[in-house]
């Protein structure tokens, strides 16, 4: 039995049980590498794997939760820039503009969950990511980009170092925000077995 | 003020964004009052002053009234169906806990303000520190400390403690409960 990243409908992050396998051989895309495991014992495998569908083509399913949650980001930096000025929620156009392409970019690169929102002076959107016990932060105003790190319990804040020429940043900070994600990835699926 | 002594934080919310798109540091949104940076206020309430759940729930429609007028004052026109803002309950913040956030570039400080006939209004503030010139040089160093604050906040915030009468157009607005204990 083969099971193709295509088969899990599910979003990034949703945990999958095959609990009842026996004497299959299964292939599990997991992160653009391929594991096959065969588990032709006798005994009942219980194999339980992470699958990121969209770790080969983040894009073609549009009409999952994930691709909705993207959109629904997109549409609201975009009613966020034609409210008033004044309004507690505005964010300017170029910042707007400037935030909807990188969350393009990181939908369209990185197997990350999609952030929540929120808006500081008008000037910049900050997107968030509750990683355990940690809260990210990336800043996108209309020049800059900034990433932070909060501890919920101690409060502690840690600043991530970014270069400052503009393609070396877009490279480290996808890096940055890739590489720990797939940590953070793993290290669950390492508690669910 | 009392260490025991415990705030609401009104969820003032316009209609656009759905239900998961907005961070809870949204709803603590700092007003820079005199816009020029130097002085930031948020305005809560005194859940002693307001004596129960149905008065804390009075003053948040009274200034979702209040934004709302603000709104209609400044552009000269009613608010959008977008930019309207609707009231749909309410946070517990602790004041002892709210004290011990600290800023790197701004001092915080927490007063009693009437305004618009509440007389349970308050707010937090936070003042630019007195060595200014070279802080606001770095604005982006001030907007990061408030983010993070801003951040550090919204982890007190305990509810939501919902109004039964909250507006149809935004029912498919949930208020997330918080603390959130599936990332703790």
């Amino acid at each position: 039995m083969r099971f193709s990243n295509r088969m899990c409908s599910n979003w990034v992050n949703s945990t999958i049980r095959y609990n009842t396998f026996r004497n299959t051989s299964q292939t599990i895309v997991e992160h653009n590498t391929t594991v096959t495991q065969d588990t032709s014992s006798s005994e009942t495998a219980a194999v339980c794997q992470r699958i990121t569908y969209h770790s080969i083509l983040p894009t073609s399913r549009p009409n999952s939760l994930r691709g909705v949650r993207f959109a629904a980001l997109h549409e609201t930096l975009l009613t966020l820039s034609t409210l008033p000025e004044e309004h507690p929620y505005y964010l300017g156009v170029a910042a707007a503009t400037r935030a909807s392409n990188y969350l393009g970019i990181l939908a369209n690169n990185l197997d990350i969950d999609p952030p929540r929102l929120f808006t500081e002076d008008g000037e910049a959107a900050v997107f968030t990511w509750d990683l355990g016990k940690v809260k990210r932060l990336l800043t996108v105003d209309a020049e800059e980009e900034d990433l932070m790190d909060i501890d919920r319990a101690t409060m502690v804040r840690c600043d991530h170092t970014l270069p400052s020429d503009d393609d070396l940043r877009l490279g480290a900070l996808l890096n940055e925000l890739g590489s720990q994600h797939l940590n953070f990835a793993k290290s669950l699926s390492d508690t669910d077995a | 003020m009392l260490n025991s002594g415990v705030f609401c934080r009104s969820a003032l919310h316009p209609r656009c964004g759905k239900n998961g798109i907005f961070d809870e540091a949204q709803l603590l949104h700092f007003s820079d009052v005199h816009r020029d940076g130097q002085f930031y206020a948020l305005s809560i309430a005194s859940r002693f002053l307001l004596r129960d759940e149905e008065g804390a729930h009075g003053y948040g429609h009274r200034t979702a009234a209040v934004a709302n007028r603000g709104i209609r004052e400044r552009t000269g026109e009613d608010p959008t169906p977008e930019s309207r803002v609707h009231y749909l309950g309410f946070y517990d913040l602790d004041y002892v806990a709210v004290r011990k956030i600290d800023l790197e570039f701004y001092d915080a400080g927490f007063s009693r303000v009437p305004e618009h006939g509440e007389a349970a209004h308050f707010q937090i503030e936070w003042r630019l520190k007195a060595r200014q010139g070279e802080a606001l040089a770095k604005d982006k160093a001030l907007r990061k400390d408030r983010s993070a604050a801003r951040t550090k906040l919204s982890f007190l915030l305990r509810g939501p403690f919902k109004v039964a009468s909250a507006s149809c157009e935004v029912d498919n607005f949930e208020l997330p409960t918080l603390p959130r204990t599936d990332a703790a």
